[in-house]
Order: structure tokens, then sequence, then C-alpha cells
């Protein structure tokens, strides 16, 4: 008769406070573990058939003494094309088959202490060149000229 | 005793100790939050595109969108031209660079591009040193005669600064 009476009860308490409890440690390690993906922006203008104006170089003083262009060839090779004061081009081979971006941000770097007004440099590519590989450049070069305009291959 | 039973049959009184759940729900909540207030806005490329990666910082703000994607070029999520792998067929190839289509779709939506824009500015009015630049969404396969050709086509219409949008390598 009394165990009928306990099967038949529907007052209970449902006690889930454990299971809460490691349902919380269980998204801690899953958001710590997370990788979310984030994204980020390269800011580029482009010029078609003009250089850029050199308005955008230096706005207060006159234009810079000196133009850079980065070419991106075929067979990962790097040119850097310096005109106006001085002429002057620079190639830089692959490295281990892959563009050497090192050797790009050092030349450029070596070209931002000679002239230091220069504020914008030209990058140009093959047209078969793929996105992310200009989009590398783009940032190699960024590192050292806040302005990059792309354009078309002279 | 048979009085006893129906009682409890009928009883509806179940307590959850909802506490634990509460205390989980607080701290999702602060992670949804920061998320929020982080992230000013939702990017979502088209299945199958693949963004480059890149360091480029995490400055994105709602504005147009250009998307390039191994089928198709899309304007603010509308086809807009075909591709073929990623190219443009050849009689689209204008002297200057651009593309035929291009340049009538960007010539004709001119002033509605123009005005979107304008409402965008007006609408991120509060961020600093706000710039009309078109986001780019293009797949990192994309052979740079396409991005230039687009690039072109927008820049003959005064639309010549863009943000190229990248995957941050953390």
């Amino acid at each position: 008769m009394k165990h009928k009476k306990e099967k038949k009860s529907q007052d209970f308490k449902l006690n889930i406070t454990a299971i809460i409890d490691c349902m919380v440690i269980l998204i801690s390690y899953t958001l710590v573990s997370a990788s979310f993906i984030a994204m980020g922006a390269v800011d580029i203008n482009f010029y078609n058939n003009q250089p850029p104006p050199p308005s955008t170089q230096n706005q207060k003083s006159s234009p810079p003494e000196v133009n850079v262009t980065v070419n991106l060839r075929s067979q990962r090779e790097l040119d850097i094309i310096i005109t106006g004061k001085i002429e002057k081009k620079f190639r830089i081979p692959a490295k281990d088959s892959e563009w050497d971006l090192d050797m790009l941000a050092k030349r450029l770097d070596q070209i931002k202490t000679k002239f230091k007004d220069i504020k914008v440099i030209t990058i140009t590519a093959q047209d078969s060149i793929q996105y992310r590989e200009v989009v590398g450049a783009i940032e190699a070069a960024q590192k050292k000229f806040p302005g990059i305009w792309l354009g078309e291959q002279t | 005793m048979a009085k006893r039973i129906r009682r409890s049959k009928t009883s509806g009184d179940v307590i959850l100790n909802i506490t634990a759940l509460a205390d989980t729900m607080v701290v999702l909540l602060v992670f949804l939050l920061k998320s929020s207030a982080s992230g000013a806005l939702d990017i979502t490329p088209s299945a199958g595109l693949t963004l480059p990666e890149g360091t480029g910082p995490r400055e994105l703000e709602e504005s147009l969108k250009i998307e390039i994607s191994q089928r198709s070029i899309k304007f603010e999520d509308k086809d807009i031209m075909p591709l073929i792998n990623f190219r443009m067929r050849p009689t689209e190839f204008r002297p200057d660079g651009a593309s035929s289509s291009l340049v009538a779709f960007f010539s004709r939506n001119r002033a509605k591009i123009m005005n979107q824009d304008r409402k965008l500015a007006d609408d991120a009015s509060q961020s600093k040193n706000r710039q009309k630049r078109i986001l780019v969404l293009a797949d990192s396969r994309t052979p740079y005669g396409t991005i230039r050709r687009v690039f072109a086509s927008a820049a003959n219409e005064g639309l010549g600064k863009f943000k190229l949008v990248v995957v941050r390598k953390e």
C-alpha cells in the first residue's frame, strides 16, 4: 500500500544544480578554445591611367622628390621603381619560391630613410597575380608607407 | 489515507533551482555584450568565398560592399556581373582598363550609390575620420586583372577609395 503511494506521487524536486555547474565549466572551456574569426581592413586608393596627384603625397609642402612603385611580377619577383629626382630600379627575386616580403620591407625602409617626404607609394601587379599575394605586398608596404595606391602595370 | 494520495496527485508544486543557470546566463550576457560592442559590423561573405589573410586593423564600418567570387561580382548583395572562374569575358575589356558592363552599372546607379553612401556616412557621423570607402570582399584566388578592372570601373565614377576586407591572422 505504501509502495503504491510513492509511485503515483508527482511531488518531486528536480535538482539540476550539479549539471548546470558542469555546463558552466564546459562553456568556459568552449569559449576559451574557440577561435573567433576577426575581420580587418586595408585601406587603398585606385588610380586609373593617372598617377596619384601630388596633393595626396604631402598636402602642406611641395610634391616629393621621388615616386615609388612596387611591381609584382610573375615568378614571384618584385620590382621597386623609383622615378623623379633619381631613377632607380631594384629587383627582389623570390626566396624559396615565395615573395621576399621581408626584403621588400627592408628596401622600402631604406627608401623611407633617404626620402622622408614620401607618404604614398603605388603598387601594381601582373594580371595573373592572385589577390592574396597583392594584399600581402600591400601590407608589407603599408608598414613603411601609410598611403597605398593600386594601379595598372605600365 | 485515500484523501492524502489524491492531494499529492494534483499537486504541481515543482521547485526548480535556477540559480546556477542564471549565473551562467549572466556570464554569457557579459560576453555577448562585449562582442557586440567591439564588433561594429557583421560581414558575412557568400559561401565558398575565401577572404585573404592579413593583419589590417579592425576598422570596419557600415559601408557599400562589393563582393568578388568565383562566379560573380555582387554590389550590395545583388549580382551585377557573372564571372567565369574569377575572370571576366574578354568582350568586357575596355582600353582604359575598366569593364564596360561595370562602368555602365556604376554610371547608371551613380546617384543612388552616392545617396546610399551619404546616408551611411550620416549614420556613422559619430565615428571619427569617416571616409567613404567601398568594402571589398574578394576571394583570395581572384587574379589581379579582375580586381583591377572592378576598381577601375568604380574609380571612373569617382568611387576610387576602397577597404580590402581580410581575415585577421591572430
